[in-house]
């Protein structure tokens, strides 16, 4: 029996990278407002599971508490926040890209590429080794994060884009959490960050970008 | 150049024979999902006897090239067979790269069908071909980048030995390779979610439209081909996509059964999915493309 799962728990971490890079993917190629939220919950939850393995750190009640904070935050209340200002200021279910969606997906797969590849030169000495994909994992998130920012025109998307981001933090940050629990709890408190840009997309009613509420406020701004 | 097995040759006698069946098996899972009883199995036999035993009717504008296209496309789908391994076995000709004959091959085939469109000279058939042309561009790279994953995870540039080995298999990996050769088979075959093999509304057809102008002898020749083309990418996919059970019968059994889920699980797409918007297919297509480039990056690590 413990051969058998010691055996199933490395193929369980690759499928649950597997999965991350997945959503990471599907972050940058999907069009749809509603699925982007839903699939950045869906990493949330993915993430939570991390602190648990042995290849992170013994199981401890200091691990259990960090899989279950970050699970009912990221992977419960950040996505019901992000769904409700949706339906609250009333935003069109369209994501509005500057960037085509297959070029982004193009961008997606070489910096996860990219990644692995740096992964393979700085990780060396985490784990024995052993935190290389999560370095992998983690940068190629928080690229691909960085890019979603950067290439989606709506408030709301930015917000998502931030999101897988700081996930991607995350992620790198659980291969040291057994040394420096520190930087897994600054990454949750990163998150204080994602319910201030949702609340000011629900006080101020954004429903395109950040920059058009100025414009709104000014409306001679723009005259000679 | 591998040694010829002994049942090698078998098998692609076994796809002539057998390959109209899966497509009975599509059209049946298709029926039974919509509640109907549907055609016989052996429909599409009945099907190409009732073509063949038509006279053809060529256009005066037409040439030699029109005539050659369903032959060639036969051809090249039968040169495909011979390199494609069955069950674990290998193949008639195997050799390194062979993969990359094989996918050479099935362009080849698509390049007759699109220079036959192209030869009745109808601006619609052309657009067909356009399009044809267009989503092959992405479907080759969904298929080098999957056997290219393939081979680096079992170490083999021959897809005999490709399936002949299976202990460095890799789940997650393997998981993302089988879903984007599935899309990948579904788009090479014509089917729904990229193009609908029963559809003839004229501004979204793809592959129907550049075989508008055939009949007869000329069209059971590409029903054919096309569903020999459905069983060799079924069969890779088949057979690469889990570790095969060891003894070559019961390898071929279970092959045989993976297949017929294929064609199963074709049908269940067909039957619970629209197609895509024209628009959206490169977009579809470069996702599954995407995975296979992301399974490609795992075992280049």
């Amino acid at each position: 029996m413990v051969e058998l799962a010691q055996a199933f728990v490395p193929q369980l971490l690759n499928l649950i990278f597997m999965a991350l890079l997945i959503t990471n993917l599907y972050l940058l190629g999907s069009s749809r407002l509603g699925s982007l939220i839903w699939t950045a919950g869906a990493q949330g939850a993915l993430l939570a599971a991390l602190p648990l393995f042995p290849q992170v750190g013994e199981f401890s009640t200091h691990a259990v508490a960090l899989a279950a904070g970050s699970g009912i935050l990221k992977g419960a209340v950040i996505p019901w926040l992000l769904l409700w200002a949706m339906r609250d200021a009333n935003i069109r279910r369209d994501v509005e890209p500057l960037v085509g969606y297959s070029l982004s997906l193009t961008f997606g797969v070489a910096v996860t590429g990219l990644s692995f590849w740096f992964a393979e030169k700085i990780a060396g000495g985490l784990h024995a080794g052993e935190g290389a994909p999560f370095v992998a994992v983690g940068v190629s998130m928080a690229l691909c994060g960085m890019f979603l920012i950067a290439s989606r025109t709506k408030a709301l998307t930015q917000v998502v884009g931030y999101l897988t981001l700081e996930n991607g933090i995350y992620v790198f940050g659980v291969s040291l959490a057994a040394r420096q629990p520190f930087v897994v709890e600054m990454g949750i408190f990163l998150d204080i960050f994602v319910f201030i840009f949702v609340g000011g997309i629900v006080m101020f009613r954004i429903n395109r970008t950040f920059d058009r509420i100025q414009k709104g406020r000014a409306p001679t701004e723009d005259a000679p | 150049m591998g040694a010829l097995h002994p049942f090698s040759l078998l098998f692609p006698l076994m796809a002539l024979a057998l390959s109209p069946l899966l497509m009975g098996v599509i059209n049946r899972t298709k029926a039974a999902w919509a509640g109907r009883t549907g055609q016989p199995l052996t429909q599409m036999y009945f099907d190409l006897a009732r073509l063949w035993r038509k006279g053809a009717v060529y256009s005066r504008t037409t040439t030699w090239v029109f005539r050659m296209g369903p032959v060639a496309g036969l051809a090249s789908a039968l040169a495909a067979l011979t390199l494609t391994p069955f069950g674990g076995l290998p193949a008639a000709l195997s050799f390194d790269g062979d993969l990359l004959a094989l996918i050479y091959l099935i362009g080849a085939g698509r390049f007759f069908t699109i220079l036959a469109a192209l030869d009745t000279g109808s601006a619609f058939e052309g657009m067909g071909a356009s399009r044809e042309a267009f989503f092959a561009v992405f479907t080759e790279v969904i298929f080098i980048l999957g056997l290219a994953a393939l081979a680096m995870q079992t170490g083999s540039l021959s897809l005999s030995g490709m399936v002949a080995t299976s202990e460095k298999f890799d789940f997650a990996a393997s998981a993302m390779v089988a879903a984007a050769l599935f899309v990948a088979l579904l788009a090479e075959n014509a089917r729904i979610p990229v193009d609908d093999p029963n559809t003839h509304l004229e501004l979204t057809m793809i592959h129907e439209v550049m075989v508008l102008d055939h009949g007869g002898p000329d069209l059971a020749l590409i029903e054919y081909s096309r569903a020999l083309k459905w069983w060799l990418f079924s069969s890779i996919l088949a057979q690469a996509l889990t570790p095969l059970p060891g003894g070559p019968g019961l390898a071929v059994v279970y092959t045989l059964t993976m297949m017929t889920a294929l064609a199963i699980a074709a049908g269940v797409v067909e039957s619970t999915m629209a197609r895509l918007r024209l628009t959206f297919v490169p977009q579809f297509l470069m996702g599954a493309g995407a995975l296979s480039a992301l399974a490609v990056i795992l075992f280049l690590r």
